[in-house]
């Protein structure tokens, strides 16, 4: 006689959620589902965190606190031997700190590829909402500083700004924390203490992610969903708990984690139909149809295909505004990019940001012109969408864009070139751009004698000359710009980061 | 009391095996070599009560692959919990080898997303794969993610939809599911038959390389109660593809 009672798959999944297991495995409490891809009761009124990482070291002195060569010279300094510009190409916008240069250059290294400059229409239209913050980060080491650039040195126990986004919000969501970054920007947070539902899925193609979320559709071929529930009835009760494998090892965690993955979540998503709330990608599949918003963000990301940057936005896109993801991190990568045209237009150099190794200007121009040109269809697709027809706001009266970078590039290059390579440099300053940010504002200051950035009073955001802020003060001003308390972790207190009620 | 040196040594060398893991059985004195034996070989052949729903059918007559000797399965009795149960779940590059061994397919083609890529490429970080240049990903991942055994049940359900349609459009060639009658309805005919049972249990020689035992073959038989009920045609197709897919998607061939 058997010894051991056979368990029904409908017995085990109470048993599984009644465990405190669930809560130390990748799994979701057992919710019913409800039209979006929010599940339960009542959650949290949610806020959107969408971390760009610039891979290579956005410079801040290419864009938004660019320097006339007349302003570097009054201030004492050299305008040939600093990384400053003709007054003439320098653009600034009456009523707004921020500058725009909308350089028109080649790169030299990259077959003289032309590169046509574009930040000034951004700025205009987004400079209410824009805020650079100064930071001094604290690595040249590409990893460790995209890692540092989003978990602030490890200010809150190793939680990355999206995890901890992801622990206020997204309680009842069913990928809280999606991360498509590289690099650094794409590490999981160390904190063990980190509720489940908000350590991050790790999304490597945002073209294939949504075929992740369910076990059959998009397959050649159809399988009947009850005779595969029955098929995996079997599976657990009979060919599972039944086996001395199983009564040998079943105190595994990689099997207790395996198991509910595989019982409960991968269930949810497929209950929730996850898969198709995500695909967009043109054609078709057994099983499979496409977000109603695809045609639409298709054509307002038409190189998604080849461009894994506009994939991405469109990933991101969807996935908050199904009420999948509250936290959403993407960027331009390392990864070289080639447009249509072939090896004759690259959208994304080798190395991303970094190249500016080689060409500093050209490819700075590039790659903020890419770069801000996503963000700024993206912020436009958010704008358009209702998130909550009560108070009318949009999804993006509820989200804060972080652009994060490894860090700034030398402020200086030989007399009077304009072509130059620049190494890594700590210090910079960051753009975000948030209606919950304290917008149309430059928190630090700029010496235009040497191109150095220095820190702010965190409470008036004064400019503070002979300061300089840290990952840490950038960390604790985007979660509380985001209303996540931050308390807990003692983190200081940066009321200039957020906007003034 | 003070214990002489003996009995000092002995009782470290249990509280060694005691905290490994290991449990030593009391000795009732010194054996010799005709003892030992004789206990060696008491261990090895079932118990006299024992539970016939976990022994194993006998060996095969005709040696499977990569299983030339019977497997012998302990009684339930003597089956414990595993102090040290550090298992991990194949990896991408050991799985579809794995799958296409069992399957006899070719590795690169046992399943493909729509798109084109293999789906080992299109789920390579879940399935503890790495891709240094273009994500950054240089380590594999040490514990599953949520999206990894969604992953394998895609993989699998494609690689034995592949292997049963090859094995029932031309049986002369099969591998696993072979020699089985069926009508014109595509039901069994048989499912009491010896080629169903040989199948089911060729699938557990080939996949996790013991025979099948008594109560696995009959839930699996069981199974196909249920899909001839829901399915107006071709039911065994489905009874066997579902059934590889239980198969190869459980722990048993999952973990290692």
């Amino acid at each position: 006689m058997n010894k051991h009672k056979k368990i029904s798959r409908r017995t085990a999944l109470q048993g599984l959620a009644a465990t405190s297991l669930i809560t130390s495995t990748s799994g979701l409490p057992i919710m019913t589902s409800t039209a979006s891809g929010q599940t339960g009761a009542a959650a949290k009124k949610p806020k959107f965190l969408i971390v760009i990482g610039c891979s290579g070291g956005a410079s801040i002195l290419d864009a938004m606190l660019a320097m006339k060569e007349s302003e570097v010279k009054a201030a004492g300094g050299d305008p040939a031997t600093l990384n400053s510009f003709p007054d003439s190409t320098v653009q600034e916008l009456s009523g707004s700190p921020f500058r725009a240069v909308d350089v028109q250059t080649t790169i030299a290294n990259l077959g003289n590829q032309p590169v046509s400059g574009n930040q000034s229409a951004f700025v205009k239209k987004h400079f209410r909402d824009m805020m650079v913050v100064q930071m001094e980060n604290t690595s040249v080491n590409h990893n460790v500083a995209q890692q540092r650039s989003v978990n602030g040195n490890d200010a809150w126990s190793g939680r990355t700004l999206m995890d901890c986004v992801a622990d206020t919000y997204g309680k009842n969501m069913a990928i809280a924390n999606m991360n498509m970054g590289s690099g650094g920007f794409g590490i999981p947070g160390t904190d063990a203490d980190l509720n489940e539902f908000a350590r991050q899925i790790s999304v490597t193609s945002p073209l294939f992610f949504p075929f992740s979320l369910h076990s059959s559709k998009g397959l050649a071929q159809a399988v009947d969903p009850d005779l595969l529930a029955k098929a995996r009835n079997l599976r657990y009760s009979n060919l599972d708990q039944a086996t001395n494998f199983y009564k040998t090892f079943q105190d595994s965690k990689a099997i207790k984690r395996w198991l509910n993955d595989r019982e409960k979540t991968m269930a949810q998503y497929e209950s929730m139909d996850l898969i198709n709330k995500l695909y967009f990608v043109e054609g078709s599949a057994q099983g499979l149809t496409r977000n109603p918003e695809s045609d639409m963000l298709v054509q307002k990301f038409p190189n998604y295909q080849f461009d894994p940057l506009e994939a991405e936005a469109i990933l991101g896109y969807l996935a908050i505004t199904s009420g999948i993801s509250c936290s959403v991190t993407f960027g331009p990568s390392f990864q070289a990019v080639v447009g249509a045209k072939g090896l004759g237009e690259i959208l994304n150099p080798p190395i991303g940001f970094d190249f500016s190794h080689t060409d500093h200007r050209g490819v700075q121009a590039l790659m903020w012109t890419r770069t801000l040109s996503v963000v700024d269809r993206l912020i436009d697709l958010l704008k358009s969408k209702e998130f909550d027809s009560t108070t009318g706001e949009s999804y993006w009266d509820r989200t804060l864009v972080y652009f994060a970078t490894d860090f700034g590039r030398d402020k200086v290059r030989a007399s009077g070139a304009t072509q130059f390579g620049t190494g890594h440099h700590l210090n910079n300053a960051n753009l975000i751009i948030s209606p919950m940010a304290n917008g149309n504002k430059v928190i630090g200051g700029l010496d235009r004698k040497t191109g150095l950035t220095y820190g702010f009073d965190k409470v008036t955001g004064d400019a503070k000359p002979g300061t300089v802020m840290r990952e840490d003060i950038m960390f604790s001003g985007v979660l509380q710009a985001l209303g996540v308390d931050t308390s807990v972790a003692n983190l200081p207190d940066v009321p200039a980061m957020r906007k003034k009620s | 009391m003070r214990l002489n040196t003996n009995v000092k040594v002995k009782l470290l060398v249990t509280l060694t095996f005691c905290l490994s893991g290991c449990i030593m059985k009391p000795s009732g004195g010194k054996k010799n070599n005709k003892q030992k034996s004789a206990e060696a070989t008491q261990q090895l052949e079932p118990a006299t009560a024992v539970d016939q729903d976990t022994i194993g059918m006998p060996p095969a007559t005709t040696p499977t692959p990569g299983n030339t000797q019977p497997t012998m399965v302990p009684p339930a009795e003597l089956v414990g919990l595993s102090s040290r149960a550090d298992l991990r779940f194949k990896p991408q590059d050991i799985m579809a080898e794995d799958i296409a061994d069992v399957l006899d397919l070719p590795t690169n083609e046992i399943c493909i997303e729509s798109g084109g890529k293999s789906c080992q490429e299109v789920h390579l970080i879940a399935l503890a794969g790495v891709n240094p240049y273009d994500g950054g990903a240089t380590d594999p991942i040490t514990e599953s993610m949520v999206t990894t055994p969604i992953a394998w049940e895609r993989i699998i359900l494609s690689a034995c939809a592949q292997r049963v349609d090859l094995d029932l459009d031309a049986p002369a060639s099969g591998k696993i599911f072979t020699n089985l009658s069926i009508d014109s309805n595509g039901k069994l005919r048989d499912l009491n038959s010896v080629e169903v049972s040989t199948s089911i249990d060729t699938l557990y020689r080939r996949a996790i390389k013991r025979p099948a035992s008594a109560a696995e073959i009959k839930a699996i038989k069981g199974f196909y109660e249920d899909v001839s009920k829901s399915t107006q045609n071709n039911a065994a197709k489905e009874w066997a593809r579902l059934s590889c897919y239980a198969v190869l998607s459980s722990l048993e061939f999952v973990f290692y």
